[in-house]
This record gives C-alpha cells, sequence and structure tokens, in this order.
C-alpha cells in the first residue's frame, strides 16, 4: 500500500488513533477509509486499536463470589477509623 | 437531569465498596493479600481526597478510579525489566513499526485468540494490566483517562497540562505499545 492521496501508512495509523479521540474533517475520514479499504495491515491496526478500546471500556466488572475475608474487612475498618481520627 | 451522587460516610465503604474493589483488584493482580492492601490503600486515598468527589459520578466509580492507580502503581513496582521505561524509548519503539518511507516494517498480526470464557478473560486483564504498568507513568495515566474512564481529551489537557496535539500523540503511542504488548504477551502466546 503505497502513498495514496499522499498518506503513508505511518499517517494512516495516526489519524485512525485520532479520529478515537476528535472528528476529523470529512475529507480525511473519507481518504482513511478508502486507504483502509485496500490496505490489510492498517485494517488489522484499526480493528486492534478498537478492540483495545472495548476492552477497557468492558471489563471494569468480572461476576465472581470472591469476598474479601472478615479478618481484612476489620484490618480496613480499623485503618479507616484510625486515619479519620486523625484528621 | 444530572444525576447528583451521594458519597456516603467512611464507615459504610467496607460493607458497600469493599468486596467489589476487591475482586477489581484481585482479578488484575491475581494477589489476595495485595489486593487486600490495595483496598485498604484505595479507602485511605478516598478519605483524603473525598472533597474532590464529583457527584455526577456514582461512589464505586470513583472509588474505582483510584484504585486503577493504585494497581498500575502496584505493577509498576514489581516489574524491573520495563521494556519502555522512558517515553523516549516508546517513541522509537513506535517509529520502529515503520521504514523511513512510512511503510509497514513490523507488521499488526492477526489477532485470533480473543478471550473467551471467564477464566480467560481474568487472565487476559492481568495481562492489560502489565502491559498498561510497562507504560511511561504519564502515557498510561493519559490512556487510562481516555479509555478506561472515557474522559475528553479537552478534559485530559486541562488535568495533565498538555496541548491536544500532544494528548493526541501520547493515546497514539500508548496505543501501539499496548497492542504491541498484547500481541507478544497474549495472542502469539495462546497460539
Amino acid at each position: 500500500m503505497h502513498h495514496l492521496f499522499g498518506l503513508t501508512c505511518q499517517d494512516i495509523t495516526r489519524l485512525v488513533s485520532e479520529s478515537m479521540d476528535r472528528t476529523l474533517p470529512l475529507t480525511q475520514r473519507i481518504k482513511i477509509r478508502i486507504h483502509l479499504g485496500m490496505c490489510k495491515y492498517c485494517a488489522r491496526f484499526e480493528k486492534q486499536v478498537h478492540f483495545l478500546r472495548n476492552v477497557c471500556r468492558k471489563h471494569e466488572e468480572l461476576p465472581s463470589a470472591t469476598t474479601l475475608s472478615a479478618q481484612a474487612r476489620d484490618r480496613i475498618r480499623h485503618a479507616l477509623r484510625a486515619s479519620t481520627a486523625e484528621h | 437531569m444530572t444525576p447528583h451522587h451521594v458519597l456516603e460516610a467512611p464507615e459504610e465503604w467496607v460493607d458497600l465498596y469493599g468486596d467489589y474493589l476487591y475482586r477489581f483488584a484481585l482479578a488484575r493482580t491475581s494477589d489476595p493479600g495485595r489486593s487486600e492492601d490495595l483496598v485498604q490503600e484505595t479507602f485511605l486515598a478516598a478519605l483524603k481526597s473525598r472533597r474532590n468527589f464529583k457527584h455526577q459520578s456514582s461512589p464505586r466509580t470513583w472509588l474505582t478510579a483510584i484504585l486503577k492507580h493504585k494497581i498500575i502503581d502496584h505493577l509498576r513496582k514489581f516489574k524491573r525489566e520495563q521494556t519502555w521505561d522512558s517515553e523516549e524509548a516508546l517513541d522509537r519503539k513506535t517509529d520502529e513499526m515503520f521504514d523511513g518511507a512510512g511503510h509497514w516494517s513490523i507488521r499488526p498480526r492477526r489477532w485470533d485468540a480473543h478471550p473467551g470464557d471467564h477464566f480467560e478473560q481474568k487472565e487476559f486483564l492481568k495481562i492489560l494490566y502489565t502491559c498498561l504498568a510497562g507504560l511511561p507513568k504519564r502515557i498510561a495515566e493519559i490512556f487510562i483517562m481516555r479509555e478506561m474512564e472515557g474522559s475528553s481529551t479537552e478534559e485530559i489537557c486541562q488535568v495533565m497540562e498538555v496541548t491536544s496535539t500532544n494528548c493526541w500523540t501520547m493515546l497514539y503511542r500508548a496505543r501501539n505499545g499496548l497492542r504491541r504488548c498484547l500481541q507478544l504477551n497474549w495472542f502469539d502466546a495462546m497460539k
């Protein structure tokens, strides 16, 4: 994939990333789309950075029955009380 | 109407949020003892800064944000052989993916092994957090604010005192660094 519209793969990856943080002008968006349609590595890059975003925003909570032990609970409560008294 | 959340009294925190935060830390560190300590540190830090609690987000979200930073700090301490300890090193790492003409020299490989079941997701999260801890601190912080907390770049620029162009560049480098770290430590390893 060569310099289509004067944009290299390096330029395209920068723009793909930037488009996740702000809205790019329409002409640039079109150039990116055309490049991605023709270049499988840049297309892969785009998929992967979007996957990264989704995985970061989605995995907030994992269902689990794990809980703090009674001892840990007491210890943390105690530390909090001690610290509250200080302030 | 914007939500108005109220932060409960500190003595209620352990019962209300303790288990949730503990699970959150455990999934990312796999270290029960350390996770208990991280929960405690989170509550203590929250106690100190509770005047900064913004009523638009829930107490749980607010506490989790504090915990995330604690986890990264913890992982950073245990990661001596850091690949990208300086921002310059990460810059070089990003640039070497392309040749002088801007073509790919290290091409992205396919990602087939998307984390499936519960166990795999836990393992994946651990690796994601370890990769995050390998990024230069400022870049990891900006990435967390943007991709985990969903802050706008305007907010990030204000808090971190960087220009928006700088911010976009740092996010680009963070995404690249994480992408390559996950490639090596998860996707290639799962083959």
